[in-house]
């Protein structure tokens, strides 16, 4: 009877056993690829986000006019140029002047490093220049160069009167001694990570490029020299 | 001879009853647990390879959209370009502006005739020193002044000096403030 007892006993703990085996075993095979179905869920997550951002960014760039993005490109450089805009502001100022009857001349510039500017930071250069001419053609130059490409500040004005004072014709010639500094910045070297959103040009920006439409640029005219590298040999 | 006794039939039979209770029970749970293990193992195993599946699909998917997004690179360094230039660009006009309103108003004020030392525009005020032929010439520059209707309205002026000199010029030194430039300097 003791010995049946003991046996049955033996049984049911060997049963619960069993069982409590079946549950660890269970909870060690479940448990990492439990652990796995949620990392594939976080990464699909993920994933389904880069796409939604990737997707809007493609979406973005495929609608901006591409010819239009171009000749804004070109009109900005104009005014607001990368590099140094030493050559275009002193054939543009020569050429509003011309265009103004003024004479221009006593440049003072410090152009400083020719090379590329590494970083995008704004910079600016700032040179001097002498008119003569009226006092109402110099005040007209005074108006153009606010429209005048690439961008310039006013920093001082001199005016000095050429003609005698005691003469008293109509044309009275003055001299103006003018100090402008001109602005230049280089793009941004790099676009970034790809999937990074494309900023979208708000009202403000189109009507500031449209106030870009207004600057006049001239075609820049460069100064021909023989170099004496000429081929003496060609007919 | 040996015979066995039982002496508690009844007990017995619900001891025994019980314990084939108990190990229906157990066995019921076993079975039970195997099944939830391999529903669940199954289960597992049929996602994982589903999220791998929709995973791989989505990644092509981002591949195609970054090939495409590459194709428009240029369209896109255009606009970076653009954005970055307007940035600074906007305070360059309005310093632009402001600069050339003060100039277009000094212009407007200065009579002909009129010789003047270099005036510096980034300080907080004006500082006009310069020369007339005559008085009647200072007297119109000072009517200049008082005048409504300049690009910028002049604030303040003072009349620093003024001196007569033998050769018959008029000499002065004036200090304005025009709107907005109260808070340059």
């Amino acid at each position: 009877m003791v010995k049946v007892s003991t046996s049955l006993k033996m049984n049911e703990k060997y049963n619960w056993l069993i069982l409590g085996s079946a549950l660890v075993v269970l909870l060690m095979v479940l448990k990492p690829l439990i652990t796995r179905v949620r990392d594939k869920r976080a990464e699909q997550k993920s994933l389904t986000e880069k796409l939604e951002v990737l997707s809007l960014k493609r979406i973005i760039l495929g609608g901006i006019d591409e010819q239009l993005i171009s000749e804004r490109v070109m009109k900005m450089e104009a005014v607001f140029p990368s590099k140094k805009p030493i050559i275009q502001l002193l054939s543009n100022l020569s050429l509003v002047a011309g265009k103004n009857g003024l004479v221009f001349g006593g440049i003072s510039l410090k152009p400083g490093l020719l090379g590329e500017e590494s970083d995008s930071s704004l910079k600016d250069i700032s040179f001097g220049f002498k008119l003569e001419g009226t006092f109402e053609q110099i005040n007209d130059f005074m108006y153009d160069l606010e429209n005048t490409a690439p961008l310039m500040k006013i920093d001082e004005v001199g005016l000095s009167v050429k003609t005698n004072p005691l003469d008293k014709t109509k044309k009275v010639l003055v001299a103006a001694e003018i100090k402008v500094s001109a602005f230049y910045q280089a793009p941004p070297e790099k676009l970034g990570r790809i999937s990074t959103p494309v900023a979208l040009l708000s009202k403000r920006d189109e009507a500031l490029l449209n106030r870009l439409i207004k600057f006049e640029t001239y075609r820049t005219v460069f100064p021909e020299a023989r170099t004496g590298k000429a081929d003496l040999f060609t007919l | 001879m040996k015979k066995n006794v039982n002496l508690f039939p009844k007990k017995i039979k619900k001891i025994r009853v019980r314990q084939k209770w108990k190990r229906q029970l157990v066995r019921f749970l076993l079975i039970m647990v195997l099944a939830t293990a391999i529903t669940m193992i199954g289960l597992s195993i049929y996602s994982n390879i589903f999220l791998a599946k929709v995973n791989t699909e989505l990644e092509g998917k981002i591949s195609s959209e970054k090939k495409k997004i590459e194709d428009l690179r240029s369209i896109e360094s255009k606009q970076v370009y653009l954005t970055n230039k307007l940035n600074s660009f906007e305070p360059l006009l309005k310093v632009q502006a402001k600069n050339q309103a003060i100039t277009e108003t000094i212009f407007i004020i200065l009579p002909n005739r009129t010789n003047l030392k270099g005036f510096d525009i980034d300080k907080g005020v004006l500082i006009l020193s310069g020369s007339v032929p005559s008085f009647p010439i200072l007297n119109e520059l000072f009517e200049n002044i008082k005048k409504e209707g300049m690009p910028l309205k002049i604030i303040k002026a003072d009349v620093k000096k003024i001196s007569y000199s033998e050769k018959g010029g008029v000499s002065f030194d004036l200090v304005l403030v025009l709107e907005g430039m109260e808070n340059n300097g």
